[in-house]
């Protein structure tokens, strides 16, 4: 794994915003920077990448299958009561997932650690799939990378083939926050995976679901949704107005109810307690866990429910080093500090993508700080050696 | 090869991608000071939309003859009487503060009964404060987009389709924050 310098293309944006990657800078600071990108040699990318990620994935759905029927462990979680038995229905029913990111620390050497795994609304999807992709085909075509290199990204093809095997017919109803460009173009962007997929894709604002007498979710034009996803956690989902109707099964949902036991930070701290001293795994416990006075003195802490790098702590012994602010407040978990790559100051998390269920491709993102934010810049990267 | 064999898309970047039916942005103050420490409407534009809001309410804010009618519209610390000279008080909501946006008209906002840390506008619109307590009132502050809530939503029914009771029933636990991670 090697941080290398690479002159943009000179029309990049052009070509960003030409696929409807309309966020590539935030504040005219690009958050695309193909400034510099990545290199790995083949055997990094299969030997401790995609079988770090396999691994990972077999532990999660394992822990699922504990979990679901673990009254303490649904408790610890801070997953809603009233929701406990939809989610083991949703798993033994085998609702199908389609994908998610594993963050993972890494630096090139030794097994990938599990940081955490967002599991059922992950974006920097497009970015990954098409975007990264096509600056690796340009800069070959230009002759800047070797005949001999390759990137390991097949996001997109595996999402075309996922979703024409979800077992959804006609339409597929995709659902965003209103006001977010990055959410929108991410449903955008599935909606055109799922149109090649051979589905009727309806993008639709969140806030304007309908629910009709029978408890069905309804879209504008008050037809029944009978597909959803919904790139909107379901931490918030179950808190909402609408929660409640989602219990009886009103829709086939993408990702699936029993996602929300993925996408919890508390999945580390139950990762490590059923594999412990797992390879792909950091110590970790909740906080309050006598247990947790068994990691060293790096320790980093997360809320359960916190979202892109906010309220997050890095401990040195006794000092913080390191922290952000944010609206994250309840339950928290304390996990050891990973092998996170770092170059001149740089920290670099490795994204690596599952989708249905098999490992198809990374995305890297760097921050001039310890901790990555939604700030955060995405740099391609390809495969030689 | 690890990578894809082709990439091609056939929606993106061809049409304008925006969601149907999305209301254009609205913001929420509870007084004019906030609106123009907050730095993105003009002086002015903060004071006239506050004397908008201000003077509809005046006219049209409802009027309740007892404090629990007023109250269950409203909560417990929505509400305030009004005195009439010669005649008999009513009660009627508090204004907390105001909304504004481009494209939207100015309106008063009230307390929404079901969330403390909420303000109710016209139509059911909610708004919630992401920046911290609400309560406290002089914060300067911006508020959640508004998402709208059923209530007065149209139930035409197509075969086989049905009627929506009600709209708006997700996207408060968001806060205004993005769904994506």
């Amino acid at each position: 794994m090697l941080r290398e310098s690479s002159a943009p293309r000179p029309d990049w944006r052009e070509k960003c915003e030409a696929v409807g990657f309309t966020f590539h800078s935030l504040d005219d600071v690009p958050y695309w920077d193909e400034s510099a990108r990545y290199r790995f040699p083949l055997d990094q990318i299969e030997g401790h990448i995609e079988t770090g990620t396999r691994a990972l994935l077999a532990m999660c759905y394992a822990a699922v299958t504990e979990l679901v029927n673990d009254e303490q462990a649904l408790t610890r979680l801070n997953i809603p009561r009233d929701f406990w038995p939809a989610i083991a229905e949703s798993w033994r029913l085998q609702d199908r997932d389609l994908y998610g990111r594993f963050d993972l620390a890494y630096n090139g050497h030794g097994p990938v650690k599990l940081m955490e795994f967002n599991a059922d609304t992950p974006t920097a999807l497009l970015e990954s799939a098409v975007v990264q992709w096509q600056w690796f085909e340009d800069l070959r075509a230009a002759g800047r990378l070797a005949s001999t290199t390759d990137q390991y990204n097949s996001i997109h093809e595996r999402l075309i083939a996922a979703l024409s095997r979800m077992g959804i017919k006609g339409r597929l109803h995709l659902a965003a926050m209103a006001e977010h460009e990055e959410d929108q173009a991410t449903i955008f962007y599935l909606a055109d995976c799922a149109a090649q997929a051979g589905l009727d894709p309806v993008p639709i604002a969140i806030e304007q679901i309908g629910v009709d007498r029978q408890g069905r979710f309804t879209d504008l034009q008050d037809r029944v949704i009978a597909a959803l996803f919904k790139l909107y956690p379901w931490e918030w989902m179950v808190r909402d107005e609408f929660g409640r109707h989602t219990l009886a099964r009103p829709c086939t949902f993408i990702e699936p109810m029993w996602k929300m036991l993925l996408s919890n930070k508390g999945l580390c701290a139950e990762l490590w307690r059923l594999n412990p001293r797992h390879p792909n795994l950091l110590p970790c416990y909740y906080e309050g866990d006598p247990a947790a006075s068994a990691l060293g003195s790096d320790v980093v802490r997360k809320p359960l429910f916190g979202r892109e790098g906010a309220n997050i702590e890095i401990r040195r012994g006794a000092q913080v080093a390191a922290s952000t602010d944010g609206p994250y407040r309840g339950p928290a978990i304390l996990q050891a500090a990973g092998p996170v790559f770092q170059n001149q100051g740089r920290t670099a998390i490795l994204g690596s993508w599952v989708v249905a269920g098999g490992a198809c491709g990374i995305c890297i993102r760097e921050e001039d700080g310890p901790i990555t934010t939604n700030r955060a810049r995405f740099i391609p990267h390809y495969i030689q050696g | 090869m690890k990578r894809s064999m082709t990439v091609s898309l056939v929606l993106m970047g061809s049409a304008a991608m925006a969601l149907p039916g999305c209301k254009p942005k609205a913001e929420a103050y509870p007084s004019a000071e906030a609106c123009i420490a907050a730095g993105r409407e003009t002086p002015d534009v903060c004071r006239d939309a506050f004397n908008t809001a201000e003077m509809e309410h005046e006219r049209q804010a409802p009027h309740f003859l007892t404090r629990d009618q007023c109250v269950a519209a409203y909560g417990p610390n929505g509400c305030e009487e009004r005195h009439v000279e010669g005649g008999s008080g009513f009660f009627m909501p508090l204004m907390l503060g105001y909304m504004m946006g481009r494209g939207l008209a100015y309106h008063p906002l009230y307390q929404d009964p079901n969330r403390r840390d909420g303000m109710i506008g016209p139509g059911g619109m909610q708004f919630y404060n992401y920046t911290g307590g609400f309560s406290g009132g002089g914060s300067g502050g911006y508020y959640g987009g508004g998402s709208f809530r059923g209530g007065s939503s149209s139930s035409s029914s197509g075969a086989g389709d049905s009627g929506t009771v009600s709209r708006g029933g997700f996207g408060g636990a968001g806060h205004g924050f993005s769904g994506g991670e």
